[in-house]
């Protein structure tokens, strides 16, 4: 291959290698996600980034955002579950959440017992009331609790939990203690800020931003003040608000509403989907009724949604669930020593969709129907008689607000012992050319270095190749006969066999008996090449031998079997010979 | 000889950006993955002498003092598979499951222990970072595996029940039922065990709610919580360690990292690799002879 071929060969691999690389760089480049990091978390279905959360640091009011969110769900209640043998690490704990959360003003405490052990921990009051009496004073923290709730279950309705409880109100106080500190906060970094000539623009700004929270915090407070006043008295009534309105399998919709008035006795508020009852949920002692419905079995369409509370109905809420696109994946695994194979694969619909009906198909009729897992997932064990199968699974229930869909298609054979082969209608995971590629480059490379090399037998071409060569040897070996410069009959024919692959050391020899007889000087046996030519006396004839063993080394060493290098070392080599005979006649 | 200096340069890293794209990849507890939700930190402080990967669950048969660590696994193992296990834990064995999905309870039914994954995660106002989600739960018995450790970060676990409790979330933690990372009025404060250990037989499982903690990013933890020292322990509880490689999520790859994953498996492979690279040097790095052009029809001048 020509040498400027080679190099732009090279050049060419090597852009193309360059854009691949940078093809991949920007590729990756794009992939991340363009926000800063203190501000959001990446996140997937099992994990979120700690790196990204160690990032984010309580210094805005987004930030405090949760906490707040959390008293300001909690000033009701929090409960605590207790093992009666688990008071003492129940204590410290509270001590260390207390110390961090001190201004919590309401404990419920679970004991986890019945109404007959509650009677005999009153009856035990020595032991009981130490053991009360002991996680109460042990901890300093639980002093500064105001309240206590115990619940204890109904030994006649389990499901069902009395409780004696005593409310508490510290959530504004603990809202406006938040402000007070921010803004304290705010105005410290502020003025520091200002001495250093640093921009305090966003912290001021995190100020205002954080008085609008807690102002909406005040607001829905009082919102519930207002509510609970109202609820003691007047005519019923329930509110009900439903969003979002535009659903699709799996989403949220939050339900959300008051009752107010009285009807003479205690209802739950009963939400209706499509004038059926669709879900309970009891109000809590404001009135105010909140809970979450996924979009699960409900089909595509539009549906009204209604709260109902005793006799009074609420306005209806329109409910629009399109249907989303499925995507039914299948296994099939041959279970060992069996004629039965293991179907399995995962149901997808954004994400995996749980409690759904798959059908498992064999030969295109229903085998069976399974519920999809909780992670989307469903197994069956088919078994299967002597034959050949179709088998696949199919999602088709119009009762869920997904599109139909199908799985790939499996091909197994039985021999009615065991299965003797599964194939899938789709292409195998590995393409072929994966595999055909890398063997290429392993193998083929090699092997035609190898036979470039001579070392593996060589092509008609090369054969060929050798006749051109033994013609050049004839050529020489005439000419030099006819110039007296070699004799052919004085090198004995066994000593230099008359194949081609001998004429390059052959024309070596005669040229140093040329240049032992010319230039009377004694070439000895251990000298290479290069010495002889750095021992040779006339310069143009040294040149010209230079040249020479350059072919020669071409040949001999470097595995030149090309047809050029003999000519050329013939041509070298008759140089040689005119250059020191012109010399040698002039001297 | 500079010029070919910097170009030798230039290919090198030209190779090495394309070898990182192609033995890598972004997916979710990968091996081959080194961003935050890949397992390569782990991976790679493994001992080699004493850890083997299993792809064939046939090689548990023969095995002895060894423990089977089984980390997120995507599918459910067959009959045949669960009956090789349970017979290498009723051998003396141990089995360590790090999962928080369907899929471990049914490994965990299928060899008949009591032990059972609960299907929401857990939460808790004692958080190591701004997310409740992030729980710092402590050990609550003496164990080798939780000796020393005072506290192990978690990053959405599940409450597990059954067994014998090792780690428990603290008292103010709760079942996350609607997944808003928020206590509501229908879940109730209260322990949780994350880590559960169970006798079977002579031998031991051991269940951990969250196999979050095998990956990277839970690795750069600061060094107040254990983590770090559990998943050591994790590695050296028995002298031997199996890594189950034919249903866990560890075992995933993508693009040609099957072709490299393979490659590094196969020993035939890897000796073919090596004697085509020293072939590829021989060749390139060969002592030439002079080429056609450097041999030209003057005479040349020593």
């Amino acid at each position: 291959m020509n040498c400027h071929v080679k190099r732009h060969l090279f050049y060419l691999v090597y852009a193309t290698l360059c854009l691949l690389v940078a093809g991949l760089l920007i590729g990756n480049g794009l992939q991340p996600l363009l926000y800063p990091a203190e501000k959001s978390v990446r996140e997937t279905r099992y994990h979120m980034n700690i790196g990204d959360l160690r990032k984010q640091a309580f210094n805005s009011s987004t930030d405090l955002l949760p906490l707040m969110q959390e008293l300001l769900d909690y000033s009701g209640t929090i409960a605590v579950t207790l093992r009666k043998s688990d008071i003492e690490s129940a204590s410290s704990d509270l001590a260390r959440y207390t110390s961090r959360y001190h201004d919590l003003q309401n404990l419920i405490i679970r004991l986890d017992m019945n109404e007959s052990e509650i009677a005999r921990f009153s009856q035990d009051a020595g032991q009981q009331k130490d053991m009360l009496s002991q996680f109460v004073t042990t901890s300093e923290s639980l002093q500064s609790l105001e309240k206590l709730e115990i619940q204890y279950q109904d030994e006649g309705n389990p499901e069902s939990v009395t409780k004696v409880r005593l409310q508490g109100k510290a959530l504004k106080n603990r809202i406006q203690t938040l402000q007070n500190q921010y803004a304290d906060i705010t105005d410290s970094l502020s003025s520091r800020g200002k001495t250093l000539g640093v921009n305090t623009e966003p912290v001021m700004q995190s100020r205002v931003e954080f008085d609008k929270l807690t102002g909406m915090v005040a607001e829905r407070q009082n919102e519930r003040d207002r509510y609970t006043r109202f609820a003691d008295t007047g005519s019923p009534f329930v509110s009900f608000l439903a969003v979002p309105n535009n659903v699709t399998f799996q989403d949220r919709v939050d339900v959300y509403g008051f009752i107010a008035g009285s009807q003479g006795r205690s209802f739950p508020v009963v939400i209706t989907l499509d004038n059926e009852p669709f879900l309970e949920v009891i109000p809590d002692e404001i009135g105010e009724f909140r809970s979450t419905v996924q979009i699960h079995n409900i089909s595509a369409g539009e549906h009204i949604l209604t709260a109902r509370w005793g006799i009074v109905v609420s306005d209806p809420s329109h409910l629009v669930v399109k249907p989303l696109e499925a995507t039914l994946g299948l296994q099939v695994l041959p279970v060992k020593g069996l004629s039965a194979v293991n179907m399995t694969g995962t149901l997808t619909a954004r994400e995996q969709a749980p409690e759904v009906p798959v059908s498992i198909l064999v030969q295109d009729k229903v085998f069976d129907t399974v519920m999809t897992s909780a992670a989307g997932t469903y197994l069956v064990t088919v078994p299967l008689s002597e034959g050949r199968y179709d088998v696949f699974t199919r999602f088709d229930d119009p009762s869920y607000p997904l599109l139909p869909s199908e799985s790939q298609h499996y091909i197994v054979e039985s021999d009615g012992t065991r299965i003797t082969s599964v194939t899938s209608s789709k292409a195998g995971p590995i393409p072929p050319w994966i595999l055909v590629l890398p063997g290429i480059l392993l193998f083929t490379i090699p092997i035609w270095y190898l036979w470039r090399k001579g070392i593996v037998q060589r092509s008609v071409s090369q054969v060929e190749d050798s006749f051109k060569l033994k013609d050049v040897r004839e050529q020489w070996v005439g000419e030099s006969a006819d110039d007296g410069m070699f004799d052919s009959d004085s090198i004995p024919a066994a000593e230099y066999p008359s194949g081609p692959e001998e004429l390059p050391r052959r024309i070596y020899l005669e040229m140093l008996s040329f240049l032992s007889s010319h230039q009377v000087f004694e070439i000895s046996p251990v000298m290479t090449p290069r010495e002889i030519a750095r021992a040779l006396p006339e310069e143009v004839c040294k040149a010209r031998f230079t040249r020479f063993i350059g072919w020669y080394e071409r040949i001999r060493y470097g595995g030149c079997q090309d047809v050029r290098c003999t000519e050329g070392l013939i041509k070298a080599a008759d140089a040689v010979r005119k250059s020191c005979q012109e010399m040698r006649d002039e001297a | 000889m500079k010029r070919n200096f910097i170009i030798g340069l230039m290919i090198c890293t030209v190779l090495l950006i394309l070898g990182i794209f192609l033995t890598t990849n972004t997916l979710e507890f990968s091996q081959d993955n080194i961003g935050w939700n890949g397992s390569s930190g782990f991976f790679s402080r493994l001992d080699r002498h004493t850890t083997e990967m299993i792809t064939d669950i046939s090689a548990l048969e023969t095995k002895e003092n060894t423990t089977l660590l089984i980390i997120a696994p995507n599918e459910s193992w067959s009959g045949e598979e669960t009956r090789i296990i349970h017979a290498f834990l009723k051998r003396g064995n141990t089995v360590f499951l790090a999962d928080e999905t369907d899929t471990g309870n049914s490994l965990l039914s299928g060899l008949g222990s009591s032990i059972r994954i609960g299907p929401s995660y857990l939460a808790g106002i004692d958080r190591a970072y701004n997310n409740s989600s992030i729980l710092i739960t402590s050990p609550v018995q003496e164990h080798p595996l939780t000796r020393g450790i005072g506290s192990l970060v978690l990053d959405k676990a599940k409450p597990l029940t059954g067994g014998t409790p090792l780690i428990q979330t603290g008292i103010m933690s709760w079942i996350d039922t609607n997944n808003d990372f928020r206590i509501s009025s229908d879940e109730s404060f209260g322990r949780y065990t994350v880590l559960s250990q169970e006798q079977m037989g002579n031998g031991e499982i051991i269940v951990l709610s969250d196999s979050g903690v095998f990956i990277n990013s839970m690795s750069g933890i600061e060094s107040e919580y254990g983590n770090g020292q559990f998943l050591l322990r994790c590695i050296q509880y028995r002298p031997n360690l199996l890594i189950e490689q034919i249903h866990s999520r560890t075992a995933d790859q993508s693009g040609s990292g099957w072709l490299l994953r393979y490659i590094r498996l196969d020993s035939f492979i890897k000796t073919m690799i090596v004697l085509v690279s020293l072939l590829a040097c021989v060749f390139l790095f060969r002592k030439r002879p002079p080429g056609f052009a450097d041999i030209g029809s003057e005479p040349v001048m020593m």
